[in-house]
């Protein structure tokens, strides 16, 4: 039975506060039609002399200004820097298995949806800020809700609007998703995925799809506290969230089966995203949110630009 | 195979684990998941891991649950399937010392031993036959708790001496158990168990030889024999006849030596050996002295020991008072108190007890208590009667012999020695009987000059039957008749041979003297020495053949002649002798008689020394015919009713046993076919009667029966044999040495204990103790290793807990 999801306030002000300093940064030049902070890989068009810097070594020669150089006897490097709008997609799993660390209580914000509601929220409301376009898709076996990336003023609440109205429900088959969000998505850009990638089909083939249009893709791993340390006792019948499975036993016999198990699906994970250059982060919805955020744009912002 | 059976159902616990692990399957907690697939692919891979652990666990606390419980109901072992394959049958075979020694209070009080002389209860009511009892409970629950078929014969040692001494060697009648099958529950000693020690001072000997018997009569795949006693030396002082007996034994046969002794290895033990009226003639208002007789049978001397002598009256009760101890009447007497006893010595005192009414009373001596308290009290009966007749045939032609006697049996005044002389010619011996003669008490022959064989033959029928002879041959005397008539029949000292003249020598000892042997009836003139018959002359006397003595033919108790005066030359002048229950006294010489060639021939008669020899003389002849003043309590127990003419035959009694507190009961009697009631102790013990411990119980008890005068209450007293009072311990070594080629073991009573509750139970406690906690141990093992017990993350679950944490916090 999928869990329904109605919260407000996935836009947390303690988090909203602290990454309103911090700027959101995408790994690679991404297309762009807005003008906007983040470089566009495209020289030659709508090109605009921004500055000239000194040469330093790696810089192209071709963007050496020979001219000031005769004048100057110097090298200098002449940027014609187009700046672009950067397209953030965000996907967010609203299969079933999000919904595991519900109690239940209205002010609870302990499932693994909320916890991923609460990354979309602030993520977007970064982008939002920065000008830049930002669209939601919500997915399990497809796409569940989707909204086009705009840079408009009343899309951080639309966006707002459609993770409250979404519920965990279903299992998840991530690579029609995937393909369905490719078409989706027109040109380039940043795709945020969060999900726990727990009952996830196809999730290589999909981020791989993704990866092969060319969009920057990060993906926040989201596992409640229960699931990393499986720390039960006592007999327990453990149903299944996203199915009819189901299993009578002694936790702590199984738990290290199940550590070991989880140990190698994460492993496995997280090589994969690196074979694909994705930006891979492991969360525990008991991490402190803001501290995530920082942390996830910190590092982008230190990653090298990477060139397909 | 438990020793508390109620307890095995706790078994039923088993059942416990099972029915914990099927509830906690159906109070599982339903938990909503999402890593649904890595559980599944844990338990995929550890499903069959999973489910033995799972199932060793809960064999495991089943195995601890059946543990626990076969430890608490006190398992042996063994069991019935022991029985259905052919468990090997045992037979053990106890011999119960139960005689006097084994109802020594341990501790070693030393009542009446020692430098201050007090007398106390001895320390503790421990006896060695308490722990020959507790010792046969702990075989007993050991073999009861064993699985394999277990017999158990019980022999008590005084039983087995009774039954043989009724010249039956059968186990089925002395033992307290044959054979009985020992079984958990059961209780066959019960019965055994609520004994105490007999009265009897029997050796183990007969017993062990019934319990060899046994081992025959009853085969069995183990046959033990089992000997419980105190191990005194009295009792095993001649360990030959055990040896022997022995001997016989298979050599598989294993003999277990229990001492039940205890550390009291030289107790003080104080016991009267003897208690009884001296003879004498025991008429009423005349004192009797009694002689009391105490022995020290400890190592250490005796000092100050304060005997109570009691006199019980019975003024002619007519009914037992069964509220009392006895329907006499107590009087305490005072009595001296002994200085000391050296150890192993031996102290007579004699006291003097008056009293006036004639009939049967009682005399009892007790002693302050010490280690062995049934010898310290010992009973006597004292019947007195009123004067009775004496015959006194007087042939002197001047009569002066039939005076000097009577008038020492009868002088006249408040004086009273308890006959009455009758003094008649020769002329009355003529055709007289032994029933005509027995109406008298004593009989006197003085100066009688010839008497036929048949006067001859009835005064050896009257002697035979208890009478009293007594004989002064004058100067007239028939060599012949008398030889004849009177040696013969044993009646003399020897044949007459002539007159003995004693020549008179001035400055010579005494003319007459106490002979060599030893008698009371010399006693006091043997105490007064030789001066004593300074004024006595003797001129004559018969003198006798060297070989006239002559045995009376057909009586076993003829006694040899003892000499009780010898003249100065060493003839013989007065001897006596026991015929039958009679008592002869010939004196070779009237006491009075003269002669015409020789005149005089003694002055004795007007000397003192004659009455106290004369009076000496008649209470000998009196006690010929004087009742018993005591049975051993493995005498017969009969009736003595008084006999004379018109007295009705009693045709049953009462006996009310010894009791040391009341109230009584009385067991009847029933009289038998040639004689009053009587009961004899073995034959009631042949009998299967129940009632033998209480004819053989000690101390004074009473008859009750009717007669024709009324109802007449006798007292009785039983006694024991006082020798078993030896408390002193055997030297083990010298028994096991004593029985060689038995394979015989010594084992205190306490190590014996010991030894059983290990066997029973500690031996198999302890391994069930090893076993449950090994199994504990496996159970924590298996609890961990099938992790039902918390422990920390390891190895690569660990690291994949930190990767996500490390992640997250980057």
């Amino acid at each position: 039975m999928p869990a329904k999801f109605s919260r407000d306030g996935y836009l947390r002000g303690d988090v909203t506060a602290r990454i309103r300093r911090l700027e959101l940064t995408a790994r690679r030049v991404v297309e762009g039609f807005l003008a906007g902070s983040h470089r566009s890989p495209h020289f030659g068009q709508s090109i605009e002399f921004v500055q000239h810097r000194h040469y330093a070594p790696g810089d192209e020669i071709r963007h050496i200004d020979w001219k000031v150089y005769a004048r100057q006897d110097k090298l200098h490097i002449k940027q014609y820097e187009e700046e672009t709008n950067l397209r953030l997609h965000l996907l967010v799993d609203r299969s079933a298995s999000m919904a595991y660390g519900d109690d239940g209580k209205p002010d609870s914000m302990t499932s693994k949806f909320d916890y991923a509601a609460s990354i979309a929220a602030s993520l977007a409301y970064l982008s939002l800020r920065q000008k830049d376009a930002c669209g939601l898709s919500t997915f399990d076996t497809a796409v569940g809700g989707s909204m086009p990336a705009r840079s408009s003023s009343g899309q951080l609440q639309r966006l707002l609007a459609m993770l409250d109205a979404t519920g965990a429900d279903g299992r998840t088959a991530f690579q029609g998703v995937a393909s369905e969000v490719a078409r989706a998505i027109p040109r380039r850009g940043l795709v945020v995925m969060i999900s726990d990638l727990l009952g996830v089909d196809d999730l290589v083939e999909g981020l791989r799809m993704l990866r092969g249009r060319g969009h920057d893709v990060a993906i926040f791993h989201v596992l409640h506290d229960d699931e990393m340390d499986f720390q039960f006792d006592g007999a327990t019948r453990f149903e299944s969230l996203e199915g009819d499975d189901f299993l009578q036993c002694n936790p702590k016999a199984l738990r290290e089966g199940y550590l070991q198990a989880l140990d190698e699906f994460l492993t496995d994970t997280r090589a994969a995203c690196s074979r694909l250059a994705i930006d891979y982060t492991a969360v525990r919805t008991s991490d402190p949110l803001s501290a995530v955020m920082a942390t996830f744009l910190s590092r982008r912002q230190g990653l090298p630009n990477l060139r397909h | 195979m438990f020793l508390y059976p109620a307890i095995a159902a706790g078994f039923a616990l088993v059942a416990v684990p099972p029915l914990v692990h099927l509830i906690n399957l159906l109070r599982h907690r339903r938990q909503q998941w999402a890593a649904m697939d890595f559980l599944l692919a844990s338990y995929r891979r550890q499903r069959k891991w999973i489910r033995l652990r799972q199932f060793l666990l809960l064999l495991t606390r089943v195995a601890l649950a059946a543990l626990l419980v076969a430890m608490l109901a006190g398992w042996t072992g063994g069991g019935p399937v022991a029985k259905l394959i052919g468990g090997q049958t045992h037979h053990h075979i106890v011999v119960l010392d139960d005689s006097i020694s084994m109802g020594a209070i341990g501790g070693g009080n030393d009542a009446g031993v020692g430098a201050d002389g007090d007398a106390g209860v001895g320390g503790g009511q421990t006896t060695p036959y308490t722990r020959a009892l507790a010792a046969i409970a702990d075989l007993t629950a050991r073999i009861a708790a064993d699985g394999s078929p277990h017999q158990l014969t019980v022999i008590r040692t005084s039983r087995a001496a009774l039954a043989v001494s009724t010249g039956s060697g059968s186990a089925d009648s002395a033992a307290d158990v044959v054979a009985v099958e020992i079984t958990p529950g059961a209780d066959p000693l019960k019965t055994l168990m609520a004994t105490s020690p007999s009265t009897l001072a029997t050796d183990p000997q007969s017993a062990i030889a019934m319990a060899v018997g046994l081992v025959d009569e009853i085969p069995a795949d183990v046959t033990r024999i089992y000997v419980a006693s105190d191990y005194r030396t009295r009792d095993w002082q001649s360990p030959d006849r055990i040896a022997a007996s022995m001997a016989e034994l298979p050599p598989e046969v294993e003999v277990k030596l229990i001492d039940c002794g205890g550390s009291d290895v030289s107790a003080a033990n104080l016991a009267i050996t003897g208690l009884s009226p001296q003879p004498d003639v025991w008429v009423a208002g005349v004192p009797v002295t009694m002689r009391m007789t105490i022995r020290n049978f400890s190592t250490r001397p005796a000092n100050s020991i304060a005997p109570k002598i009691s006199v019980v009256r019975y003024d002619s009760p007519s009914s037992v008072d069964i509220n009392a101890v006895h329907s006499g009447v107590s009087e305490d007497i005072p009595a001296a108190v002994i200085a000391t006893i050296p150890p192993g010595g031996e102290v007579t005192r004699t006291f003097q007890v008056f009293v006036a009414s004639p009939g049967v009373h009682a005399v009892s001596v007790t002693l302050p208590n010490d280690a062995l308290q049934t010898d310290n009290r010992r009973v006597c009966t004292l019947p007195l009667s009123d004067a009775e007749r004496v015959l006194v045939v007087d042939g002197s032609s001047d009569g002066r012999g039939g005076l000097a006697i009577s008038s020492v049996l009868d002088p006249g005044s408040q004086v009273r020695v308890g006959a009455i002389p009758e003094v008649r010619p020769p002329s009355i011996l003529r055709g007289i009987t032994a029933d005509e003669l027995s109406t008298y008490r004593a009989v006197y022959l003085t100066d009688i000059d010839t008497i036929d064989a048949s006067a001859a033959e009835s005064l050896l029928q009257y002697v035979r039957r208890g009478g009293g002879l007594a004989m002064f041959i004058g100067p007239g005397a028939s060599v012949d008749a008398y030889n004849s008539a009177l040696a013969d029949r044993g009646l003399l000292p020897g044949r007459l041979n002539r007159v003995s003249k004693l020549d008179r020598a001035d400055d010579s000892p005494p003319d007459l003297a106490v002979g060599s042997s030893r008698s009371f009836i010399t006693d006091p003139l043997r105490t007064a020495g030789t001066s004593a018959f300074d004024l006595v002359a003797i001129n004559a006397s018969w003198s006798l053949m060297p070989s006239g003595d002559a045995a009376v033919a057909g009586d076993a108790n003829t006694g040899d002649w003892r000499e009780l005066l010898v003249r100065r030359d060493g003839v013989p002048y007065a001897l006596s002798r026991a015929i039958g229950e009679g008592n002869v006294v010939t004196v070779l010489s009237g006491p009075a008689s003269s002669s015409d060639a020789l005149g005089d021939w003694t002055n004795w008669s007007g000397d003192p020394t004659f009455v106290v020899f004369l009076l000496q003389s008649n209470a000998a002849l009196y006690s010929g015919a004087a009742p018993s003043t005591h049975r051993l309590v493995t005498d017969q127990l009969v009736v003595a009713p008084e006999s004379g003419e018109g007295s009705v035959p009693v045709t049953s009694a009462i006996y009310y046993r010894p009791v040391d507190s009341p109230p009584r009961s009385g067991i009847e009697v029933a009289a038998t076919a040639d004689g009053p009631p009587s009961v004899d102790p073995a034959g009631v013990l042949i009998d299967a009667g129940g009632s033998l411990d209480d004819f053989l119980a000690a101390g004074l008890g009473e008859w009750s029966y009717v007669d024709g005068e009324g109802g007449v209450v006798r007292p009785m007293a039983s006694v024991i044999d006082p020798s078993d009072g030896d408390l002193s311990p055997v030297d083990p070594a010298a028994v096991l040495q004593s029985l060689p080629g038995v394979d015989a073991s010594w084992v205190t009573a306490a190590v014996w204990s010991e030894q059983n509750s290990r066997r029973s139970g500690s031996t198999l406690t302890l391994v069930l103790l090893g076993l449950m906690a090994a199994l504990l141990a496996v159970e924590q093992m298996l609890g961990y290793w099938a992790s039902y017990h918390a422990r920390p993350l390891t190895g690569r679950a660990a690291m994949t807990r930190s990767n996500a944490t490390a992640g997250a916090a980057a």
